[in-house]
């Protein structure tokens, strides 16, 4: 590597892990969703003056690492998770409330760069492994993306009281279960709508999904906590993790299977890989359960991002992967080996600044009112969303908003949601995603 | 104890429940508070509501209609409408049976629109491309056919080049406007243009199946033959094409004249032949016009040559040619078409070798010709007096001191009447190549650094280094290599192989018309063989070294006045002069100029990355010389130069 790419891969690095480190502090706000800003003005930039290539990948690289590492703050201390962060959210806010949030960020963060370290380690291999993988898994996704479905309807269990008459304890369990699927089948008609008809203006067609999941994710949360926002107690920074070495080899190994499945499995999150990691490994200990989450979520995220580079593969996977890749398309070994290196760079200095922000963020917890502060991003959100994809973005998030707020008021799964992609894609799969799109009226 | 905001307490314990119904801690019910059920309620009118509008608005929406240009990254997965012209016929990949067989099955259906701005290619897979294909007389489109088709755009770019693509969804959002073919006689076949689609109905009396190239059938209607050509890949697919010949079919092709001169109609799918009948009687009534080069090697009379060998030649994929030395020497020239043998020429001798050639006599622009039809009119005479290049592979046998072939030997296969495409000693191309090496040194010492090698595929890696000629089409429009401007990539294409030819760019910058070379551009190309990225290249040292044969030159009107450019001129290379009437922005930073010197005013359009070189931003009032091609778009004829250096202010050199 001559020394300008190894200058532009470090710069690249180290400006999109600190943008992304900034904004991911930012409650419910997705990078996907400001990708799409970045790489307009990297557009609008590149007229007038050459960027080189291995900036802009290594900038990218940054925002995927650094998000991936720091949304874990706002996760636990202030309830916003993205859809590959929802697991961390019950025991992250147990610890928050017991005063130990920042402790919780550092258990996970420590699994997100054993995750770093993972996918650094399982490099070289991928190559190797992963192109006949991809040939074996290739026809039978649709079966896989099937069972994925059902395992997510029925591994979730009737919650309700057991007070009142049996038909209400029957209709409270149930309610939840119902509200479930009422998700999974919603968010599927919205997916067939955005898939086949966009809405979306033809020119930022590349962020066509984005407004829909943020009404489905970001917004929820966001008026969850404006709905019922509460102060957490004092914050405790301690010197050491409650963790031993052989819990943090048993969480990332965990978390890694379950964000290989993520990355690799199309439409599969961070959130749904975890699940299945969780259960086949029948993991217990919270302690565990925060680090293999923070591993299967830089590694959904992350890994997700590299396949895009890895030689003689050719799997897009990912919102940020099929935004780049409209813009650039790696092709060599020296691309794949740069990349990696812009990830080390950017894991490391990530949970640098993870330490950096969850100390700040204790202060600001104890001492800002969190619904101020889910008002301001909700506003950003509303902007972010009006500015890429004009009216009819808006008009999506708030139809997806309706639709993400009914598993948060009748505590189903929100990751039911993600019925917005699996359910047009399994069916595209199946061969009969046109047969229903047409049902719909939705194609001539 | 946390401040909570009263309405997330229980109503029963006054502890944090939340938005949950019943409180997790004392299990009392908390549903009375309004807040919470509003909120409750309302994401479930709002979802199902807000879902029933956004179908509607949806199901009413139209789907933009977008012009090929205008497609950039953005608009990646855009749900789009083109309406446009199909220029080729599409492409059918079958779905393949265990033991690796096409089976009825289409898997992937490809074929390329172009609308008023550009080109781009339509894609269906499985169930949609099959659907296309199993109902192919209503659905699928075929060339000149107009189109109005609805898809997802796919951009991807690679190595800096950007490959745009419609995704079909759904076989319905196809409407064609079928342009149907006229039905013409055979004869009348021969009077139309290339590229023109037509149906004829004929006897197929011959067929003829080169063991390169495409097969060639003869169909007659009683008073005129018409060659109908069908590459191997589209013949093999036809039904029953065993029982063609002595049956009258009815068929749909492309009007094209070999080299110019001999019409022939292509078959472009396996389907657009249908047999008819049986029809013996046309068949029999059937007298084969032998051609002309039949003629000339069955009543030619027999000649030897003998030379030392200077290099051996291909003829593209037609054969080879032998060249002597001595340029008095005869050539001697060599059909696959009739050639006996399994060994070929490069087998038999190598450059520096003296031998004999024996075959019927020729002629070719005045320069003798000897048409050898076996290895057995091939003799060596002696070893070579000095070492070959090594750049041809050494013979497997040398036959010493062969009589030569009688006459009976030489004469064609009974039946076999050789097809009209195949080239004849009036008809080659121009040896032009061949006869530069006539000044080179004696026979003893072959020129080392230059070689002549027509078949691409003869390029291996002992030419590194070396000089040589190739012929070949272009399998796309020239393009920049990489990032680097610097350097200009040609790909040239065979039957059987291919090569990248790199010339630097700015060679390409003095002749605008090599960087507007279309694709299927006959080329010929001299220059060094090199390797990149453990490839094979060829370097031609500058723009000479590149020849266009044929078809696709654009003409070069050299300077004319703006006021006298016509419609007839569109495609051609023009310098013009005039004053800036006005100037209008276009598209993403481009320029549109009313240009006139005073003849009267022609467009002139500057793209962003043209005049964002140049010294300042062309203005009302500033002369200006541009050189460009001549486009007509949407009834305006404009000028388009590619390269900052074809425009010049009046200042600008003085």
């Amino acid at each position: 590597m001559d020394p300008s790419t190894f200058a532009a891969v470090l710069v690249g690095g180290i400006v999109g892990t600190l943008v992304a480190s900034v904004l991911a502090l930012l409650p419910a706000l997705h990078v996907y969703n400001v990708a799409g800003i970045f790489l307009l003005i990297i557009m609008k930039v590149s007229e007038t003056v050459v960027l080189p290539e291995a900036a802009f990948v290594s900038f990218m690289m940054g925002l995927v690492v650094g998000y991936s590492m720091i949304n874990t703050i706002p996760s636990i201390f202030l309830g916003t998770p993205d859809e590959a962060a929802l697991f961390i959210t019950l025991p992250g806010q147990k610890y928050l409330m017991q005063g130990r949030g920042y402790e919780a960020t550092l258990l996970t963060g420590a699994g997100g760069l054993g995750g770093i370290v993972f996918l650094a380690v399982a490099a070289p291999l991928l190559p190797i492994l992963l192109p006949p993988f991809k040939q074996i898994i290739g026809p039978h996704l649709f079966w896989f993306l099937a069972l994925m479905l059902a395992f997510m309807v029925m591994s979730e269990w009737p919650k309700g009281g057991d007070r009142g008459t049996p038909s209400q304890r029957f209709l409270d369990a149930w309610g939840s279960l119902f509200a479930g699927i009422a998700t999974l089948v919603l968010s599927g008609l919205l997916g067939f709508i955005l898939l086949y008809k966009p809405i979306v203006p033809p020119k930022y067609a590349f962020q066509n999904i984005m407004p829909a999941f943020v009404g489905l994710y970001a917004v929820p949360w966001l008026v969850t906590n404006i709905m019922s926002a509460t102060n957490v107690p004092k914050q405790i920074i301690p010197k050491t993790l409650d963790t031993t070495h052989a819990l943090m080899v048993r969480g990332i190994a965990a978390g890694a299977g379950g964000g290989l499945i993520a990355a690799i499995f199309p439409i599969i999150t961070g959130g749904m890989g975890g699940l299945i990691a969780g259960h086949a490994t029948a993991q217990r200990d919270e302690r565990l359960f925060l680090i293999s989450q923070g591993t299967s979520k830089v590694v959904y995220y992350v890994g997700a991002f590299l396949l895009l580079f890895v030689p003689g593969l050719g799997l897009t996977r990912g919102g940020m992967a099929w935004m780049v890749q409209s813009f650039y398309t790696p092709a060599t070994f020296a691309d794949y080996w740069m990349v990696i290196g812009s990830i080390l760079i950017s894991g490391g200095l990530s949970f640098l600044m993870l330490i950096l922000f969850s100390k700040a963020m204790v202060k600001v917890v104890e001492r800002v009112n969190h619904r101020y502060l889910s008002i301001v991003t909700s506003a950003i959100v509303v902007a972010v969303v009006y500015a890429i994809t004009s009216w009819p973005g808006l008009l999506i998030m708030v139809v997806a908003t309706g639709i993400g707020m009914i598993p948060v008021f009748f505590h189903s799964r929100r990751m039911n949601c993600m019925g917005v992609l699996i359910i047009p894609v399994m069916l595209n799969m199946a061969g009969v995603g046109t047969t229903v799109a047409a049902f719909l009226g939705l194609i001539p | 104890m946390p401040e909570v905001v009263q309405d997330a307490r229980c109503p029963s314990c006054n502890r944090f429940t939340g938005t949950a119904h019943r409180c997790p801690h004392c299990g009392a019910r908390t549903e009375k508070r309004l807040s919470v059920r509003f909120a409750r309620w309302m994401a479930v009118i709002l979802a199902v509501g807000g879902l029933v509008v956004l179908w509607f608005t949806a199901r009413l929406a139209e789907v933009p209609l977008v012009q090929v240009a205008e497609l950039n990254e953005t608009m990646n997965f855009a749900l789009i409408h083109v309406k446009g012209e199909v220029t080729a016929d599409p492409k059918v990949m079958f779905v393949r049976d265990a033991q690796g067989q096409d089976t009825d099955t289409a898997r992937i259906v490809s074929f390329p629109i172009r609308d008023k701005t550009g080109e781009i290619t339509v894609l269906a897979f499985s169930s949609v491309a099959q659907a296309l294909w199993k109902d192919r007389g209503q659905l699928l489109p075929r060339l000149h056919d107009k189109i109005d088709v609805v898809g997802s755009v796919r951009i991807r770019t690679q190595d800096g080049i950007t490959s745009t693509t419609l995704f079909l969804q759904t076989p319905r959002t196809i409407q064609l406007d079928r342009n149907a073919p006229p039905q013409v006689a055979l004869a009348d076949a021969a009077l139309l243009l290339d590229d023109t689609v037509i149906r004829v109905t004929g006897t197929v009396v011959d067929r003829f199946t080169p063991q390169k190239g495409p097969v060639r059938l003869t169909l007659f209607d009683g008073t005129t033959e018409l060659t109908v050509v069908a590459w191997p890949s589209i013949f093999d697919q036809i039904p029953d094409s065993t029982k063609l010949v002595g049956s009258k079919v009815g068929l749909r092709g492309v009007v094209q004249h070999y080299k110019d001169k001999y019409a022939q109609v292509q078959l472009t799918q396996p389907w657009d032949i249908e047999i008819l009948s049986a029809d013996p009687e046309t068949v029999a009534a059937y007298k084969p016009n032998r051609s002309h080069q039949d003629a000339a090697t069955t009543t030619a009379p027999l000649v030897c040559e003998e030379g030392t060998v200077k290099a051996i030649v291909g003829i593209k994929d037609k054969g080879w040619k032998i060249l002597f030395h001595n340029s008095q020497k005869s050539e001697v020239i060599i059909w696959k078409t009739s050639w006996k043998s399994q060994t070929t020429p490069d087998q038999l001798v190598e450059v520096g070798k003296d031998v004999r050639a024996c075959g019927k006599k020729g002629e070719y622009k005045g320069k003798g010709q000897v048409h050898l039809l076996s290895a057995d009119g091939l003799t060596v005479l002696k070893q070579p007096t000095t070492t070959a290049t090594g750049t041809t592979p050494p013979p497997e046998r040398l036959k010493e001191q062969n009589p030569p072939p009688t006459a009976t030997d030489e004469a064609p296969e009974a039946g076999t009447k050789e097809p009209a495409s195949t080239p004849t000693h009036e008809e080659q191309p121009d040896q032009g190549d061949a006869d530069q090496e006539e000044q080179n040194p004696p026979p003893s010492q072959p020129k080392s650094g230059h070689n002549i090698v027509g078949n691409i595929s003869t390029l291996d890696r002992s030419w590194l280094g070396q000089e040589a000629t190739i012929t070949g089409v272009l399998k796309a429009r020239p393009s920049l290599r990489g990032k680097d401007d610097r350097l200009t990539r040609f790909v040239l294409s065979d039957d059987q192989s291919e090569i990248p030819v790199v010339i630097e760019t700015f060679e390409v910058k003095l002749d605008p018309r090599l960087w507007d070379l279309r694709k299927n551009t006959e080329i010929q190309v001299t220059g060094k063989v090199v390797e990149y990225r453990q490839k094979l290249e060829v370097h031609p040292a500058n723009r000479t070294d590149l020849t266009v044969l044929g078809k696709g030159t654009v003409e070069d009107l050299g300077k004319v006045q703006t006021g006298a450019i016509t419609q007839r001129d569109t495609g051609k290379l023009v310098a013009i002069k005039g004053t800036i009437k006005s100037v209008t922005k276009i598209g993403k930073g481009g320029l549109k100029l009313e240009l006139d010197d005073g003849s009267g005013p022609i467009l002139v359009i500057l793209w962003k990355n043209t005049w964002k070189q140049l010294m300042k931003a062309p203005e009302a009032g500033d002369t200006l010389s541009v050189t460009g091609l001549i486009h007509d778009y949407k009834n305006d004829l404009e000028v388009i130069p590619y390269w900052p250096e074809h425009v010049r202010f009046a200042t600008e050199g003085k």
